[in-house]
């Protein structure tokens, strides 16, 4: 009955305001009429009678509290509020804009870098319970290899000793020609164990998994089909299943398709991996990817440590192939993010400085306008309005400041993140997932609060804490509260210089490591140079006579291209992130085979050299005399020749490779016969490695770069290739024709990538701080009309009232500008692994830094300075 | 929800105090809310003396407890007035605050005499 009563009466509260604000006036009438009626019955005149009821009922304060008694007053407060709130900034729509392009851009930074973070770092990889999948990897630190895949033998042992986890599975990557039905296709393949879709706990969209007796060697000839091959080349038709498709010319059968998100190395196409009978030989071919799901309850420490035992236990059984090697687990989302995230969360952190510096800016107008507010605010606290009410009012202005802000900065975040997509490295994992969803939206919408009290809070504390006699003495401006509403005015511009010149100055220091890295020399000259790759079917390429005649008739025919200066071709482009090492040996320097030094291996043709402009430093190149059958030779870089002959006698030594690549599987080495140039084959910001070249007439390699040089624009000539190409073989594709250029744009995409991050959020900090900056000098100005005039008045020139202005604004910039260097020597540390050949105190990055925000500053302040010389006194003493 | 008071003329009202002399001039005969704040006048002879805007937050306190009821009602003016009335829980309550009311006083008094 009673919990009824009230229920209704807070109800009717809300749906019926206002039938229950009429029976209150109607009620405090009927009070007053009678309170009136016996004041004049005890004596009074009536109009003293009227006067003495009023007085005695009280204020209007009695209607809020009864209202609050009632329970309406918070929807209908905050209601109110927002009416007039919206009000209020639909009346200075100048300061509406600029707040809500400030916060817009705040916050739009925000959301597009958190939905980058998103995605990168935190949406968890798509397989089953992803936090107990490990990657287990092969480390010999005295290599210096710390990341390195398995060989099938050691494999093989780890799955049968280990007892950590419920399930090992092993990966390794390749190519093959799709032929048959349509064109010719390359596709990116990639050779499981059967028990890998169990591992990750992943099953097909269509058909089923590899059987594991598709895992034995000839029983292997079955394919499961990507979703996106699946969509692209078979039309997502489920008749594919039971299908025979042809590749490399072999015929394997389709019996599923894998989930859009399976991505392992880009897999186009899923075979068995099916070890030859002859498999315990491989020991020391380390190709395989290993994959293990943790058992429940044990911890990847353990696990760790059963895979080291595991690992000195073949060591000590195989001391040629395997001491020196051991095995750890990796959690795999470690791995896929770890080691991106660093410069990440620096990214994260500088968007952070952003959204603080938008936060101080629009706090600083708030005040501002505060300021201007006084009277208005005064007024209503002498009509009874509370202290948390009026802040409640400012807080919801600001709160629809944000909110408008937050809309704009989500249209701002998308466009960024489609722009990210566009431009984002390969090299950023995952970074093509980007995108605004439900943990975005709720990010922001956090954000979007914390940022309202960030900036909100301040004005409103300073603004509601308002005298109200001398607010409403003095005509809504002037002197009431210039001196003191300065200062905390003054401390966020502060704030906001000394966090722009910290952006800045990362800013500087990535972009100056990012240029000197530009103009390293890449030991290739990339200009005019068109770059494809080709992979012969083995089938039909079987021998190395085969392979030889067809990559010389197509360097033939394409030499003779008209714009075509020179082609060659090699087995791994330089800086396209591929790599192949091999131990050697060298003739009359026998080590134990765990101590043979290694190189990279190259296998090129007689014309690569020229070709691609690395130079001949000592000896000969490979002439037509090399050939199969002649005694072979080969050519080292500088490094190589350095290293290993630091006398500088390499030439005439004979060494001997260690992996026999190519299709005839035999050893391949030489007579040093002469020294070119280095290239820097793993990155600008990585020493060049020593390397061996071996002439591919004798290997016969089947899959080869081919680089040619071109007289104009090295795109112009793809169709030109791709004719050439076909004309000799049409079963042949032509994949990633990209000019050298791009190939060596691509390496440096990353540091680019965050280098026009970093830049852009510091360029967009240091315009919010010039406007800041602007905002206080120019109020500061305005609030000093009359000082001025009295200056002037008392004899001060035009030049000294300049002066006295620009010089307090450049105390001010100075002081933000010094704080923020003590900031960025304080912070910069973390920069340290992003930065090369640059130091992270660069003086000149600090004092270009330093001289770019002064400018800055010095432009935003000269405006309103140069106003306060316009003052005439006349006018500025009689302003008040 | 303060109660107001006029220091210059009368005493403060001890905090809840103006709940109980509302319930107990109800406690007689419905009535509207300037009847109740003349009540409360006469009856302390002017020293307990309620500031009267303060009287309507605490009739529509009381009255959202359930203790008080009211209705619009013709005064003998022919006037439309708020009427309050003590609800049968009302008056429970205004038992049990008089009794401890008079335990409360009787105790002060007793620690007043003696000291």
């Amino acid at each position: 009955m009673g919990l009824w009563r009230t229920l209704s009466i807070r109800i009717r509260a809300v749906f019926d305001r206002n039938a229950l604000n009429q029976e209150l006036d109607e009620e405090v009438r009927f009070h007053i009429e009678h309170e009136t009626r016996a004041n004049i019955a005890r004596g009074m005149k009536s109009e003293e009678a009227a006067r003495q009821a009023h007085m005695d009922f009280g204020g209007e304060s009695v209607k809020e509290e009864y209202r609050a008694v009632r329970g309406d007053s918070f929807v209908e407060s905050v209601l109110q509020d927002a009416r007039f709130g919206l009000r209020m900034l639909r009346r200075s729509p100048g300061f509406a804009i600029v707040a809500t392009i400030t916060l817009a851009l705040g916050l739009g930074a925000n959301t597009a870098m958190f939905s980058v973070i998103d995605a990168v770092l935190l949406r968890p990889l798509p397989f089953a319970d992803p936090e107990r999948l490990v990657y287990i990897l092969d480390q010999n630190p005295s290599k210096g290899f710390f990341r390195f895949t398995a060989s099938p033998p050691n494999f093989i042992d780890w799955r049968t000793q280990a007892q950590s986890f419920t399930g090992m599975a092993a990966t390794a990557s390749g190519t093959f020609t799709l032929s048959g039905s349509g064109d010719a296709q390359r596709l990116n393949a990639l050779f499981v164990t059967p028990d890998l879709f169990a591992v990750l706990g992943l099953n097909t969209v269509a058909g089923r998994t590899f059987t594991s007796e598709e895992g034995t060697y000839g029983h292997d000839k079955v394919a499961i089909l990507s979703f996106r091959i699946w969509q692209q080349r078979f039309g997502g038709d489920r008749s594919v299943l039971g299908r025979t498709i042809k590749l490399d010319g072999e015929n394997y059968v389709v019996v599923g398709v894998a989930p859009a998100e399976f991505r392992l190395n880009n897999a186009d196409v899923v075979v068995p991996l099916a070890f030859r009978p002859d498999v315990g030989t491989q020991r020391g071919a380390h190709f395989l990817l290993v994959y293990a799901r943790l058992k429940p309850g044990i911890s990847l420490q353990h696990a760790n440590d059963e895979m080291r035992t595991i690992a000195a236990r073949l060591a000590a059984a195989y001391p040629d192939k395997d001491s020196g090697w051991t095995a750890y687990a990796v959690q795999m989302h470690e791995l896929v993010v770890g080691r991106v995230r660093p410069a990440m969360l620096i990214l994260f952190g500088a968007v952070g400085f952003l959204a603080l510096i938008a936060c101080a800016n629009v706090a600083n107008l708030l005040l501002s306008r505060a300021v201007g507010r006084q009277r208005e605010i005064s007024v209503r606290t002498a009509l009874g309005a509370t202290r948390s009410r009026i802040m409640r009012q400012l807080l919801t202005e600001s709160f629809a400041l944000c909110v408008s802000g937050a809309l704009l900065g989500m249209a701002i975040a998308a466009g960024g993140i489609h722009l990210l997509r566009l431009v984002g490295p390969i090299g950023v994992p995952r970074l093509a997932t980007v995108q605004l969803n439900t943990a975005v939206l709720a990010f922001t919408a956090g954000l979007t609060l914390l940022t309202t009290m960030l900036f909100g809070i301040l004005p409103a504390l300073h603004a509601s804490r308002v005298d109200v006699n001398a607010g409403l003495k003095s005509a809504g401006r002037g002197a009431v509260a210039s001196r003191e509403s300065a200062r905390p005015r003054k401390l966020l511009v502060l704030a906001e210089l000394a966090l722009s010149i910290m952006l800045l100055i990362g800013a500087g220091l990535l972009i100056r490591s990012f240029v000197r890295l530009t103009f390293t020399n890449p030991g290739v000259d990339a200009s005019h140079v068109l770059t494809f790759n080709l992979s012969l079917p083995t089938k039909k390429y079987a021998t190395p006579e085969r392979i030889r005649d067809f990559y010389d008739a197509l360097l033939t025919n394409l030499r003779a291209l008209p714009g075509v200066k020179d082609a060659g071709a090699v087995s791994i482009l330089p800086l396209s992130g591929d790599q192949n090492s091999s131990s050697f040996t060298i003739r009359g320097a026998p080590v134990a085979p765990q101590d043979q030094p290694s190189a990279e291996l190259r296998v090129a043709s007689r014309d690569y050299f020229r070709t691609i402009g690395i130079p001949l430093l000592h000896g000969r190149q490979f002439g037509t005399g090399d050939r199969m059958g002649s005694p072979p030779v080969v050519l080292v870089s500088e490094s190589m020749a350095r290293k290993f002959w630091p006398n500088g006698d390499a030439i005439g030594h004979f060494i001997t490779m260690g992996v026999r690549p190519g299709i005839s599987h035999s050893d391949v080495g030489g007579e040093i016969v002469g020294i070119v140039g280095d290239v820097r084959d793993f990155g600008l910001d990585i020493e060049p490695t020593p390397t061996v070249y071996v002439l591919m007439d004798i290997p016969g390699s089947s899959e080869m770069n081919i680089v040619v040089r071109t007289a104009g624009d090295p795109t112009a000539l793809v169709r030109a290739a791709r004719a050439t190409v076909a004309a000799l073989d049409a079963e042949i594709p032509v994949a990633d024709p990209a000019p050298m250029e791009t190939v060596l744009a691509t390496s440096l995409a990353q540091r680019r990538f965050y280098m026009l991050l970093l830049s852009i959020f510091a360029a967009v900090a240091l315009s919010l701080a010039g406007i800041g900056l602007y905002g206080v000098i120019s109020y500061s100005v305005g609030q000093r009309t009359q000082e001025i005039g009295v200056r002037m008045a008392l004899g001060a020139t035009r030049e000294q009232v300049l002066g006295m202005i620009l010089s307090e604004s450049l105390r001010l910039a100075g002081t933000g500008i010094a704080t923020g260097i003590i900031g960025a020597l304080a912070l910069n540390r973390l920069l340290k692994g992003m930065l090369v050949g640059v130091s992270t105190t660069d003086p000149a990055v600090f004092a270009a830094a330093a001289l770019g925000l002064g400018v800055i500053a010095i432009a935003a302040c000269f405006v309103p300075a140069r106003r306060a010389t316009a003052v005439d006194p006349v006018v500025a003493l009689r302003y008040e | 929800m303060s109660t107001i008071v006029d220091m210059s003329e009368s005493m403060a009202l001890l905090q809840g105090t103006l709940d109980l002399l509302i319930l107990k001039a109800l406690a007689l005969e419905p009535m509207h809310g300037w009847a109740i704040s003349q009540r409360l006048r006469q009856i302390s002879d002017g020293v307990l003396s309620v500031q009267q805007g303060s009287l309507y937050p605490a009739l529509q306190r009381l009255e959202l407890q359930g203790w008080i009821l009211s209705e619009w009602r013709s005064t003998e003016g022919n006037r439309r007035a708020r009427f309050y009335s003590l609800s049968r829980s009302g008056r429970r309550r205004l038992e049990k605050e008089t009794a401890d009311w008079q335990r409360f006083t009787t105790a002060v008094q007793r620690v007043l005499r003696t000291i």
